[in-house]
This record gives structure tokens, sequence and C-alpha cells, in this order.
């Protein structure tokens, strides 16, 4: 078989797919130029650029070309087949795209061997912090790369590391929080699952850097997968001597053991994990004094987010300079994103600190779904804000998505079109924090409680007036006297929406009306008999067969029977179903 | 086994384990709630009912979850690409055109672009 250039096309314009045509007559062009023997010219499914046009990717020489009409494909195989004439004017590259840093080896290694982890420069940074460096100079390594925690409070990693080191109290423990309980967040699982050892390496040398002798990994039982993949790491590191006694002749030891958790939001909060471990209830404890003075059974601890853990290994590997200069001023690095809701290529993304979540949404995820207008996003789960399409520009660092009223959080990313409805949502958000609170303190119990009684009741259309205000009034309660930051957070959603879209709660509570019909006690559906057909696709489709009649009389919606799910109102094709 | 010491790591820093023509399966809880491991069995056992002789590895998550299955060919002669939503009749085709004759599949090819 001689070798092929092998050519990807794709039709990238986000309404419309005509890369078979286009196939077609590319593949008789080479036939007419008597080419078609050395080229291979197949469909492809995502070249993850959109709008740009017909996109041809020669494979073999990895350059990418863009905006190519039908009447360039001649002018095209010529120049890159026969070498006669250029495309030069057609080459592209993207200009946004992901950096995986922590993700680097997911979906490349088995991450059940550890030799593959080896083979991508696996343990060499532990190697070279036991052999050359000190805990000191690790910290300070950690301090010059800028790195802050990835779980949510973006707390400078290098800090807190250095208070347990500097802590008269011996005995230190080190904490990989993997209890990730943020709805549609898994960032974290997939890096357990996708590169364990990474994050074993990062916990050893956190370990080594604040002079631990104990690690503990903190996982969710609901990440079986997970576990057995860490299990494994931590049974395969141990035979090889990565961890237990004088690890590399070092004289450094260190341990590491997992625990469990049962799967309450409340136990990623740091004091909560941490009573969750000592084996009591989780409940967060009053800060000060903070874990890495008094942790676990009261010694200093300090617990990191797993992608914090898995980004260590790489500074300490490639310098604490390198991760700085990448990202914002004070964001460093890069985040992983799990990007959900309404968006086309959802799934996990890295991208440096500073790009915009606009750049994000449509650059790298492929915009909203079915080419609908976007509405939102929401960043940060349970605690975030959602961040209206006027702000789309907003930089994702720390300190930009806290200016808008949001936070980064541990990396939810939920994307929001029209059809969305921005009381219901920070309902849903508000009735986790109120099920998953600990009830504690009152001002997270009674406040929450309290709080989404209001919404629900605006969401049944009998919401007044004063309504709005007491919302505001409980959320600054709630925000200044809650023992944990589950309680401080859980009205960020609710407060930005207010924030950003009065007129929809102004609706819901005036008019009694939800644009999006998603508060389904408001809503009706009823049949335009002028508009109607008869198709009767409404009859077929209606899941309680709550639409009857017949050609002659028309058709009706029993409003008894209907639970106002608006398939009707989706599958009718001549709008003849009225949504009010 | 024997313990580490800082020569054995660098020296497995060197080595390459992706020698040979190979299919690797990403098998991570979103690919496998997609069917990932229904993808694994058959590339397992047509490739060796058809004697073609090609590594089946595994992987974890790549990200591209709206994807999944995905599969990773590199075979002799082609570039290495990436197949996304590999069901087991995709997993027979890509055997068939692209592992047996050298000719990629249609419609399947997911090439984002990524800085590592
Ligand atoms: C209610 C609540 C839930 C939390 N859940 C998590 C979690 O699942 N994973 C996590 O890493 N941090 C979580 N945190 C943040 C932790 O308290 C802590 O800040 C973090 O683990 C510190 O690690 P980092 O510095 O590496 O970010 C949570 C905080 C709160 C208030």
């Amino acid at each position: 078989m001689s070798k092929q250039t092998i050519f990807l096309l794709r039709d990238t314009s986000l309404t419309q797919d005509n890369t078979r045509d286009f196939q077609i007559l590319f593949l008789k062009i080479a036939r007419d130029l008597g080419v078609e023997d050395s080229i291979q010219a197949v469909r492809a499914s995502d070249l993850g650029i959109y709008d740009k046009g017909y996109v041809v990717k020669d494979l073999n020489n990895k350059i990418t070309y863009a905006n190519i009409q039908e009447t360039d494909i001649e002018k095209f195989l010529k120049a890159t087949i026969k070498g006669e004439g250029s495309v030069d004017e057609f080459k592209y590259t993207a200009d946004k795209c992901q950096l995986r840093i922590v993700l680097r080896n997911c979906g490349l290694i088995d991450p059940e061997n550890i030799e593959e982890y080896m083979a991508q420069q696996g343990y060499c940074a532990l190697a070279k912090a036991l052999t050359e460096m000190t805990p000191e100079t690790v910290i300070d390594e950690m301090k010059k790369s800028g790195l802050r925690g990835r779980g949510g409070a973006g707390f400078p990693t290098w800090m807190k590391w250095s208070f347990a080191r500097n802590s008269l109290d011996e005995t230190r423990f080190v904490v990989c929080n993997a209890d990730e309980g943020d709805p549609g967040a898994y960032m974290d699982r997939s890096i357990l699952e996708g590169d364990p050892h990474a994050v074993v390496e990062g916990m050893i040398l956190a370990g080594f850097a604040i002079g631990a002798q104990r690690g503990f990994f903190y996982i969710r039982a609901e990440y079986p997968l997970a576990i057995k993949r860490i299990e494994t790491a931590i049974e395969q590191a141990y035979e090889r001597g990565l961890l237990g006694n004088d690890i590399l002749g070092s004289g450094f030891n260190f341990d590491l053991e997992i625990r469990l958790g049962a799967g309450a939001f409340v136990c990623g909060e740091e004091t909560a994990l941490i009573e969750s471990i000592e084996g009591k209830r989780g409940t967060p404890r009053p800060r000060p004094p903070f874990p890495a003075d008094k942790g676990l059974w009261n010694h200093p601890t300090i617990i990191n987010n797993v992608e914090t853990l898995a980004t260590v290994a790489q500074i300490i590997n490639r310098g604490g300079e390198w991760l700085a200069a990448i990202g914002t001023e004070k964001s460093k690095g890069t985040k992983v994103f799990a990007i959900t809701g309404k968006v086309k290529n959802s799934g996990l993304v890295e991208i440096p600190m500073g790009m915009t979540l606009g750049e994000v949404v449509f650059g790298i995820a492929g915009g909203v779904l079915g080419g609908r207008k976007l509405m939102a996003v929401q960043t940060g789960g349970p605690s975030g804000g959602v961040i209206p399409l006027k702000l789309i520009d907003t930089k994702v660092s720390y300190e930009h998505l806290a200016e808008v009223g949001s936070i980064m959080g541990s990396g939810g990313l939920i994307v929001m079109d029209e059809d969305d409805c921005m009381v219901d949502i920070p309902r849903f958000y508000l009735r986790f924090c109120v099920e998953e609170s600990c009830g504690k303190c009152a001002p997270c119990r009674i406040g929450g409680f309290q709080m989404l009684k209001i919404l629900d009741r605006i969401a049944e259309g009998k919401g007044v007036e004063a309504d709005l205000q007491q919302l505001q009034r409980i959320a600054k309660g709630m925000q200044k006297a809650s023992l944990c930051a589950l309680g401080q957070t859980a009205p960020n959603p609710v407060l930005s929406t207010m924030k950003y879209f009065p007129e929809e709660y102004r609706q819901h509570v005036e008019d009694k009306k939800c644009r999006a019909g998603k508060c389904t006690k408001m809503v009706q559906y009823t049949i335009d008999q002028t508009h109607c057909k008869k198709c009767k696709l409404c009859v077929v489709n209606c899941p309680v067969g709550a639409i009857s009649g017949s050609r002659e009389a028309g058709y009706v919606v029993d409003q008894v029977k209907c639970i106002k799910c608006g398939t009707c109102y989706e599958v009718c094709k001549f709008k003849a179903i009225v949504r009010k | 086994m024997k313990k580490l010491n800082k020569e054995d790591i660098l020296a497995a820093s060197k080595t390459n384990p992706y020698t040979g023509d190979y299919v690797k399966v990403g098998i991570s809880t979103c690919g496998v709630a997609a069917g990932a491991q229904d993808t694994l069995n058959v590339f397992e056992e047509e490739t060796k009912r058809l004697g073609i002789k090609v590594d089946i590895r595994r992987c974890g998550c790549i990200g591209m979850c709206y994807a999944e299955p995905l599969v990773e060919v590199s075979a002799a002669g082609l570039p290495k690409v990436t197949y996304g939503k590999v069901d087991k009749n995709v997993a027979l085709e890509i055997i068939q055109e692209h592992l047996a004759h050298g000719r990629l599949v249609d419609d399947y090819i997911f090439d984002m672009p990524m800085n590592r």
C-alpha cells in the first residue's frame, strides 16, 4: 500500500451539513486530475472548528485549511498533491484551543498501568524532589507557580502548605478532596479514572513538602471505577517503593489510604470532611482554627482538590515559572470545566485561565444546541452565579468571575438557552442546597428553606412584590451568618438571576407568566383551531393521552389530564399549540 | 518486586509503550455508560477471529463525552485518528475498512485541536 495523503473534510456551518456533496465533488476532481490513488478524502464528524465554511485537514502534514469553496478544490489539489501553486491563503490555525496540562494523560495512557504513566515522565517529579530538593524549595516552586486551589475557594496552595510545614506539631496529614458533589460536575472523577497516578504523585509530593506521614483519599462511594483505579495505583506505587518507608532511599516515609464518602454534598467542605474521616457525622466546624493548623485528630492537615494535586508534579518537573506564564495576573495555569446543558459538545475541556466564557462555549464547545440563542451560562454550581449573554466576554479567572457575581467554583459550566427559565434554574440549585444542608447552623437551615418557599410561591404564580425584597433580606443573612460556605453561597444563583433578569421575576410576580413555560403551574396549553391542520401529531405524541377529538370536531387539550410537558408544543409543525 | 530508584524512573520516562498497531478504547464511567465495554469486546473478538495483529488497549476519558464511546486507531501507514460514537457496527466497520484495508471510515472521525 503506497502512502496516501489523508484529507478530512467537514462542512462547519452551524445550520447545514453538505459534507457529503463536497466529498463527492472533491473525489471527482481528484479523479479528473488523476490523483485519486494518492489521496483519501474522508468525511469527518467534528473538527472542532465552527462556521468557517468547508474545512479540509491534511492529516499527514497536520495542516488545516478553512473556507474552501467548491471552485477552489482543483487549485487546492494541484497545490497540495502536485505541488503546483500555493494554498497558503486557506491555511487556518485555531486561535483559541484547549491546553491540556491536568488532562494531558487522560485518554492517552492506560490508567491501570503504571509503566504507561512512567513513560510520560511519571514519578520524575517525585524523584527530583526527593533527591535534589528540600520541602522548602518544593513549597517555593509552588509559590512561584501561583497555583490556587481548584476546589472552589481558590486559596493559594503554597500558603496552605507552608502553614502546615511551619506548625510545631509534627504529626501531619494530607487529604485529597475527591468528594465532588456539585450537580453536573465530574472533572475530578475523570482525572481519577484517567490519570490516577498523577494524583497519587501529587499527594506524595504534598506529603514531602509539609512533612506528613500519612495521606487520605476522600472519594465519594458513587465513584466505584475511580476508587478501583486509585486502589490499583496505590498498590502499584507500594510495590515499587514509591509509597511506604524510605521512598527512593531518601528516608522519607509516606502511607496512603482511601476513605469513602457517602455522597453528602456538605462532606466536600473541608471541616465536615475531616469530621467524616474521623468517623463522626459530617458537619462543618467553625474556622479558625483552620485545618492547616488543627485538622484531622487536631493535627495539621492540608486538604486539596484532585485537580490541584494533579497539577503539582508538573510544576515540580517544569518549574513554577512555567505555570506562572499561563493565565491572568491573579489566576495561573489552566482550569478544567465540565460543560453541560444546552451545548453542542458537552464534556470536559481544559482551558488556559483568561480565555473568555464566549470563546469556551462557542469556540471550543461548538455553541448552543440546535443553533439556538444563548441566554446565560452558570458557573460554580449551587454556590455560583448565572452570567447573562451580555457578559459573555467575561474572562475565566477567579477575579473576573467574582466581579460579575459568580465564582470559578469547582468547574461546572452550564449553558442555558431561551427555553430556560431564570426563576426555575436558581430554584433548582437552591432546592439542592436546602436538601444538602446539614442543619447545624440556623441561617442555612432556616434561611434556605424560607427562600425556597418564596421561590416556590413565585413559580406557582402566587408571588407578591414584597417577596422579592424578602428574598434579598434572607440572602444577606445567610451570606453573613452561615457557618460554612454552603449556606454562605447558597443564595448566589438567586441573587445573580435577580440582578441580571429582573424583568423575568417581575413577569412571574406581576403578570403571573413564565416566558419559558417551565413554571408549569402558570402555563396552559390549548389548540388554536384556525391553525390546526388536524395532523394528529400532538395526539400521538402526548404521553398521557390528554388530547382528544376528531377531524370533524377538532382536537382539544384536557386540562385536568395535561402534565404540561410541552411535547405537543414542540412537535406541532403549524404553531397551532398555544402556550399561555 | 524490586523497589525503584531514581535511575529506574528516569530510564522509564524514556520508554515508548506505543510501538506497533493499536486500537485504544476509552474505558471510564462516561464511556462505559455509552457502551464502551461492548465496543472493546468487539475489537478483541473480531480482530482475533480475523487474525489481524493489533494491540487492543484501554485508556481513560479524553473529555469528549458527547461522542463516547471513543476509539483511537493507529495502524501502520496511516495517521492516528480518533473515532467517536463507536458502537458495535461502527467497530466492525473500522476493523474491516481501517485495519484490514487501510481505508478510513467516513462520518465518525473527531479531530479536535488541542495543545498538550
Ligand atoms: C458545601 C461545600 C462543598 C464542597 N465540596 C468540595 C468538593 O467536592 N471538592 C473539593 O475539592 N472542594 C470542595 N469544597 C471546598 C473545600 O472546602 C476546600 O476548599 C477545598 O477542598 C480545598 O482544596 P483546594 O485548595 O485544592 O481547592 C466544598 C466546599 C463547600 C462549602
